[in-house]
């Protein structure tokens, strides 16, 4: 009990660290690092609302494409963000209360609280500019938040593992992840391609993740190919590499 | 400062000979908490519902019957130019059909299909039977929203959208039921098209039909008011009419000219009073008479009967367009009518439903090994975790 | 009380494997202040950091019941784009200590100044010394772990340091790593021989100094 309070110390710490480290030393860095991806979204929604009109489903293009691309963004933010955990933190280590793993824990918390308000933000001024919709099963959006989160962290554990091992790991994850906005139904209706099309889709973790979401925003979506329960097992999975190999590579790390 | 004790040959001096210092062990005995916790944590978190689980699916799960059918909503309608493009996007099927597809499948999970099988087989008293294991078996007063729920569990849908077909399987206790279900089901599902048929085919006769009525009602609108002229005017055709009278006193103007010239004739060689042209002249004076009074009686009332002629034409001329509006939309209701045919739904099925002959769920060996692996995997992450904490202990 | 159990530790640069421990087992007794001493290139300064728990050992444990400090005298830790008075925030959170007491102190050990207020990247070594010095010594432990710690900035300021240093080590326990004997004599009753992957330990200060004078001349 007391070390889980010492950690709990520990990871608040951190996260604070963090924040002044990400976001520079004055307020409104934060709140810039919060307001920029909202802005990007939202110049990418106008960009799509000139080219196209019809929203794939729903009547919000703005809600369709956000929880498309919010999501993919939470994603890989945590996925990259934690790839650099261990390099950028060497530091750290020289205090012996801060393990390497606290710093993946530091970095998932503060990038999951900042996409909090990034959505609460951008949803809510949809929502107060009319042009938004609210979720119809706001438990549905937490769980796909939850489940994003867990996705990314699992992910970026893995992606801080052998980035630590293997030094062009950094420049290969960012080839692998890069078609990802196109396989995950940001601009259109996964439930509406070809079967074929769906099954080969159906491996890709992170649009479960959006389909949740929109599962969430949209009373009756009914997504043909979203099932909870994959994303779920590939995080874990994953998660469980990532750990392990956290663990059991520390001893190589702790050397160089 | 060089050593003075020993003169040992050149630096191969090994440090156990200089260093005096004691090499002092350790007091504690290595620790072993860590695996045992391990241990006990693997045994509570990873073996014992490991062993709950297998014990479950061997022992408690109860045999679930599965029947489906599959098929898929298809149209009279051809396919136009559209249809390469169709095929060569892989949407095979229409717009029109894929969106009834949609409703169907939705319909399948939906609580008005739910509501129906309640009351037609008794939805809630099938899962909550005694056949059931305690975890799945629902309880018997359940709401109807708890029973949708279990019903969206109780039903897999799959639906293939480039050919468009969609199969269903619902599973219950026994084989009997399950076939029941499945055969409600398909029952509803063609019911459910048929409406969306019938409602697709009066949608698109709507307009036409109301067109039709229209004209119709124009039509018979003018043809009363005709009838209605007749009787006041007490003048069948007021047009011919006219053309009698004036056939008549253009006879009788002959008849006049054709005395008054016989007259003139005859004063050739008779004198006035000569009884023969007295009696023409009479004759003439008669037809004078008659031709005056007609054309009195016509001077009178003429400007009343240019006034009907023209309110009779106006009214003829109406009835003719009714008449060619009414021709005109009979045959577009005509045409619409097929259009409607051709539009209609039907539920195409290819596989129905079948008495199963052995209970496919649960899958008790392949369910055992995933729920183990599960636990495996939570317990190692776990594990992991409570590690990264632990690491803080100095 | 730190012991080291069966502990080994070695690694590999470029190529060529170091050995630093062997299979080595120590207690080191709570109460005596320990010098470390060892031949250049022993590795008495992974040494430390196993003890300080910054390194892991490659087998064996290490067991620590007391609160032990990082390894004094280094200069890392501190973000750079991040200010003096952050970074010192940074650590007495971590160490859970009140910041604002810890910052105190640290102005007015270190005279800093303003500074504190500046990104340390406008630091010079100076003054990242002075930092963390004076940091370290704001903060509570039972055994300090202090790696060649050398006396910074001027006179009047070695003064104060060493008598900071002084008056904040008594009661403590040290372990220390120096090249001056005379350091050495002054902090410590006892000495750790680091040599060949093993640790020797001797309970009387001037034996390990008269040993490690015999290993130089080798």
């Amino acid at each position: 009990m007391k070390t889980l309070l010492l950690h709990i110390r520990i990871l608040a710490t951190l996260v604070l660290r963090e924040t002044r480290a990400s976001f520079g030393t004055s307020s409104v860095g934060y709140l810039w690092a919060i307001v920029t991806p909202a802005m990007s979204v939202g110049l990418l929604v106008f960009i799509f609302s000139l080219v196209d009109r019809q929203p794939p489903f729903g009547t919000s293009l703005a809600v369709f494409f956000a929880t498309g691309i919010l999501t993919i963004e939470f994603f890989n933010k945590l996925s990259n963000t934690l790839l650099t955990s261990f390099s950028a933190n060497r530091a750290l280590l020289n205090y012996p209360l801060i393990k390497e793993a606290d710093t993946l824990y530091a970095r998932t918390l503060l990038i999951s609280a900042t996409y909090v308000m990034i959505m609460l933000i951008f949803f809510g001024s949809l929502f107060f500019a009319d042009a938004g919709v609210m979720p119809q099963n706001p438990h549905m959006v937490f769980q796909a938040f939850a489940a994003t989160m867990l996705l990314g962290f699992a992910i970026g554990t893995l992606n801080a593992v052998i980035a630590s091992l293997w030094h062009s790991w950094p420049q290969i994850e960012k080839v692998l992840t890069r078609p990802l906005i196109f396989v995950s139904g940001v601009f259109y209706l996964p439930s509406r391609l070809p079967t074929e099309a769906q099954n080969v889709l159906y491996w890709n973790p992170v649009l479960h993740c959006v389909e949740w979401f929109r599962e969430g925003f949209y009373g009756n979506y009914n997504s043909a190919i979203f099932d909870p329960y994959y994303p779920i097992a590939v995080s874990l999975g994953i998660l469980l590499f990532g750990l392990a190999g956290e663990r059991f590579t520390r001893k190589s790390r702790s050397m160089a | 400062m060089k050593m003075d004790k020993e003169p040992l040959k050149p630096a191969q001096l090994k440090p156990e000979d200089i260093l005096k210092g004691r090499e002092l062990p350790a007091s504690m005995t290595p620790k072993r908490k860590r695996p045992i916790g391990v241990l006990v944590s693997f045994v509570l978190l990873a073996v014992l519902p490991g062993l709950l689980a297998i014990y479950y699916f061997a022992a408690v799960a109860s045999d679930r019957y599965a029947a489906g059918a599959g098929f898929s909503v298809r149209s009279m309608e051809q396919q136009g130019g559209l249809d390469v493009l169709g095929g060569l996007t892989g949407m095979a099927a229409s717009g029109s059909t894929m969106a009834d597809t949609y409703v169907v499948i939705s319909f399948l999970t939906s609580r008005s299909l739910v509501e129906k099988l309640e009351a037609d087989v008794g939805l809630r008293a099938l899962y909550a039977s005694d056949l059931a294991d305690p975890i799945y078996r629902i309880d018997s007063t359940i709401s109807i929203e708890g029973l949708v729920d279990h019903w969206e569990r109780r039903i897999t849908v799959n639906h293939d959208t480039s050919s468009g077909i969609v199969e269903f399987e619902i599973d219950a206790y026994t084989a009997e039921n399950a076939k029941l279900l499945a055969d409600r089901v398909l029952f509803y599902v063609a019911q459910l098209v048929n409406e969306l048929s019938e409602k697709a085919r009066g949608d698109a006769l709507f307009s036409a039909r109301n067109e039709a009525e229209r004209a119709e009602e124009k039509l018979a609108e003018l043809m009363l008011k005709l009838q209605s002229f007749r009787s006041t005017n007490g003048d069948i055709d007021p047009a011919s009419t006219a053309g009698a009278h004036v056939e008549l006193i253009a006879a009788l103007e002959g008849e006049l000219a054709s005395v008054n010239a016989r007259i003139d004739v005859a004063l050739r060689d008779m004198n006035e009073n000569a009884p023969s042209v007295l009696r023409l002249k009479s004759q003439a004076d008669a037809l004078q008479a008659q031709i005056d009074a007609r054309n009195n009686l016509n001077s009178g009332a003429l400007d009343i009967r240019s006034r009907v002629l023209s309110e009779y034409e106006t009214l003829q001329v109406e009835k003719t367009f009714a008449q060619q509006a009414y021709a005109s939309a009979m045959t577009s209701l005509e045409t619409a009518r097929m259009n409607a045919d051709a539009r209609q739904r039907y539920l195409a099925t290819f596989d129905a439903p079948f008495l199963p002959q052995e209970a496919i769920y649960p899958q008790r060996v392949m369910n055992s090994i995933l729920f183990c692996i599960g636990f495996m995997v939570l317990w190692a992450i776990s594990t992991l975790l409570f590690f990264t904490i632990r690491d803080h202990v100095q | 009380m730190i012991e080291l159990n069966c502990v080994s530790k070695g690694y590999k640069l470029k190529g060529v494997r170091k050995q630093i421990l062997d299979k080595a087992s120590i207690r080191i007794p709570r109460d005596q202040n320990i010098a470390i001493l060892g031949r250049n290139g022993a590795g008495k300064s992974t040494l430390m950091r196993v003890i300080a728990g910054v390194e892991l050992p490659d087998s064996g444990q290490v067991m620590r019941s007391s609160k032990v400090s990082w390894p004094l005298g280094f200069k890392g830790g501190f973000n750079s784009t991040m200010t003096g008075v952050e970074n010192i925030k940074f650590v007495s959170r971590l160490y859970g200590h009140d910041s604002r007491a810890v910052i105190d102190y640290v102005a007015d050990f270190s005279e800093l100044g303003k500074s504190l207020k500046l990104p340390v990247k406008t630091y010079s070594n100076g003054m990242k010394a002075r930092l963390a010095f004076g940091l370290s010594m704001a903060i509570d432990f039972d055994t300090y772990l202090i790696d060649e710690i050398t006396a910074v900035g001027d006179q009047s300021f070695k003064r104060k340091s060493k008598a900071v240093f002084d008056e904040k080590l008594s009661g403590r326990q040290i372990i220390m790593i120096s090249h001056s004997m005379q350091t050495i004599r002054k902090y410590c009753s006892a000495g750790l021989f680091l040599e060949g992957g093993k640790l020797y330990y001797y309970d009387n200060i001037e034996e390990i100094i008269r040993d490690y004078k015999l290993m130089l001349a080798q």
